[in-house]
């Protein structure tokens, strides 16, 4: 395969219109692609000079803007950092070490330093940094005690998510196979969301917002745990302690718990295949 | 909009006052790592200019005379900030906010609201509790540090009033260092003046040795230093100097909590 040649240079204000496209391409869906103008452009902290492009023949094909900060590293310490902004690379030019190239950069010309900079921080997805971030330019893991809390107004993001399941579940003959006879109707009772019930028969799963008559088995507790079950982020090991540890409580149908972990494991393989594809 | 609650008045934002809303924010988070300083310019971006904020998202709660507390929602749901004065009642406080943002999402037609509050924040999980909030897994904050020495020295300094009785001389050996950065960082303490210089030192009294991302996460306590040392991250030469330096290090560990405001990621 031939080596493809990117170069990297500091950004112009020549690049803009190549750079507002470039960013309305790779995230389409966020502010309809047109936060270039308010996240950097009007941003208090913008610096041009805190701008990488990376180009192929003559063409801006990836970006990395920097922020610099005050930036408290303790109560008492306030520091020069740099806020590390979205690190975007065309669709077709990924996996040629641009972005890791993109993130080098200002490192290696000593921008950062120059302009008294001591450290970089981001945030990220945390298996997206172990993956990419951390191999990268070597970024760890900031003590983390902020708590996110959520609260799901409505069952929107379910429906879809169990569409996306039952289609997985509809275009496997294995997946059929692994839940035919598994039949039940689940309540789930879980903080964070509203009511809801999930309806396992004839091969399919169908999801119903609000509560359910004489349902086989209801799950009570914390409604990310399941969610994370479901994305297979929370394994059956997982699951277990969850269990034990009453985070995840089965008040009804006991003895269904060997068919809820079926369950659960065929959930994870048809949401795997969605993210796969 | 405004609403009376039990001698709190609930109302939107009107022009002018973010200067009450950054002094409150300042003075509520300043104490945490990871604080980043709001000015009026920088609030106005990051809050008020934001895409999906609007004036009637911006919930301010005063007691008449002064803000007490005010909440950034956006109609996406999220709620970019959330600050309150403890010295006041937080609960009234609180819940006035979580149900307006709660009903304005609604009135969007947002899916779900977050929030991000300091994990030692009791009363906002309790009222997040209430109000049928669950925790959820969000963005993490990453760190890499560009300048070793001055990284170093920052600690150091901080800590300069209990450096006095170490008159020590050492050298910090980078493993497998990246080209943006020196490998040997030399260390000198005497009668708590403190020197950090990048390089090699002659003769220094220890030597500790390891790789960037496990000093770092040392210092900044996501990894035991202990644990290093013992599963052979961290090494230090002679041997004998182990304990010294390994309390040393510990002195230098940064153990304010960490808060991250969703206005600073989103």
């Amino acid at each position: 395969m031939k080596k493809l040649e990117y170069s990297y240079r500091k950004f112009a204000e020549a690049d803009e219109p190549e750079l507002i496209n470039l960013v309305k391409k790779a995230f389409p869906s966020f502010l309809k692609g047109n936060f270039w103008v308010w996240k950097y452009k009007l941003n208090p902290n913008f610096d041009p000079s805190l701008v990488v492009v990376a180009e192929k023949d003559g063409q801006v094909v990836g970006c990395n803007h920097w922020l610099a900060r005050d930036f408290k590293l303790s109560a008492d310490l306030k520091v020069k950092a740099s806020l590390g902004g979205d690190i975007i690379v065309s669709p077709e030019h990924r996996g040629h070490k641009v972005g890791k190239a993109l993130l080098s950069f200002f490192r290696t010309s000593k921008a950062f330093k120059e302009k008294g900079i001591i450290l970089t921080y981001m945030f990220a997805d945390p298996a997206l940094s172990r993956r990419f971030h951390q191999p990268a330019v070597g970024y760890v893991s900031a003590p983390d005690s902020t708590t996110t809390y959520t609260k799901f107004l409505n069952s929107r993001r379910l429906t879809e998510k169990f569409q996306v399941v039952n289609d997985a579940i509809q275009s496997r003959s294995d997946l059929q196979q692994k839940i035919n006879g598994l039949n039940m109707r689940i309540l789930f009772r879980l903080r964070g969301a509203p009511v809801f019930s999930i309806n396992l028969a004839d091969k399919r799963v169908e999801f119903a917002e609000g509560d359910l008559e004489s349902p086989d088995t209801v799950i009570e507790g914390d409604f990310t745990l399941f969610s994370s079950a479901i994305e297979g982020k929370v394994g059956l090991s997982g699951l277990v302690n969850c269990l034990l540890t009453r985070k995840l409580k089965i008040t009804k149908g006991k003895l269904k718990i060997f068919s809820l972990f079926k369950v659960f494991k065929v959930f994870k393989i048809a949401w795997s295949l969605n993210v796969k594809s | 909009m405004s609403n009376c609650v039990s001698g709190y008045v609930a109302r939107a934002y009107s022009e002018g006052d973010e200067i009450e809303l950054i002094q409150l924010f300042n003075r509520i988070y300043e104490g945490f790592a990871g604080f980043v300083p709001r000015t009026p310019e920088y609030w106005r971006w990051c809050c008020l200019s934001r895409p999906d904020v609007e004036a009637e998202g911006i919930v301010i709660v005063d007691d008449g005379k002064k803000v007490v507390g005010y909440g950034v929602v956006g109609k996406t749901g999220n709620v970019w900030e959330l600050c309150y004065d403890s010295a006041y009642n937080g609960e009234e406080i609180v819940s006035t906010i979580l149900e307006w943002a709660v009903n304005y999402v609604e009135n969007a037609g947002g899916d779900s609201v977050s929030l991000n509050a300091p994990a030692s924040d009791q009363l906002v999980r309790d009222m997040c509790s209430r109000f049928g909030f669950a925790e959820t897994q969000s963005s993490h904050m990453f760190l890499s540090v560009l300048d070793f020495p001055q990284f170093i020295h920052e600690l150091l300094n901080l800590k300069k009033e209990k450096l006095k009785d170490y008159n020590e001389k050492f050298l910090i050996k980078i493993k497998n260092s990246p080209p943006w950065c020196e490998g040997n960082v030399a260390v000198t303490l005497r009668k708590g003046n403190v020197s950090v210089v990048e390089g090699a030192t002659d003769e220094p009294g220890a030597v500790v040795e390891a790789d960037g991302p496990t000093i770092v996460s040392c210092l900044l306590g996501t990894r035991g230093l202990w644990k290093a040392f013992l599963c052979l991250q961290l090494r230090v030469k002679p041997f004998w100097k182990s304990f010294k330096i390994l309390k040393l290090f510990s002195l230098l560990k940064i153990k304010d909590p960490w808060f991250s405001p969703r206005a600073d990621f989103g």
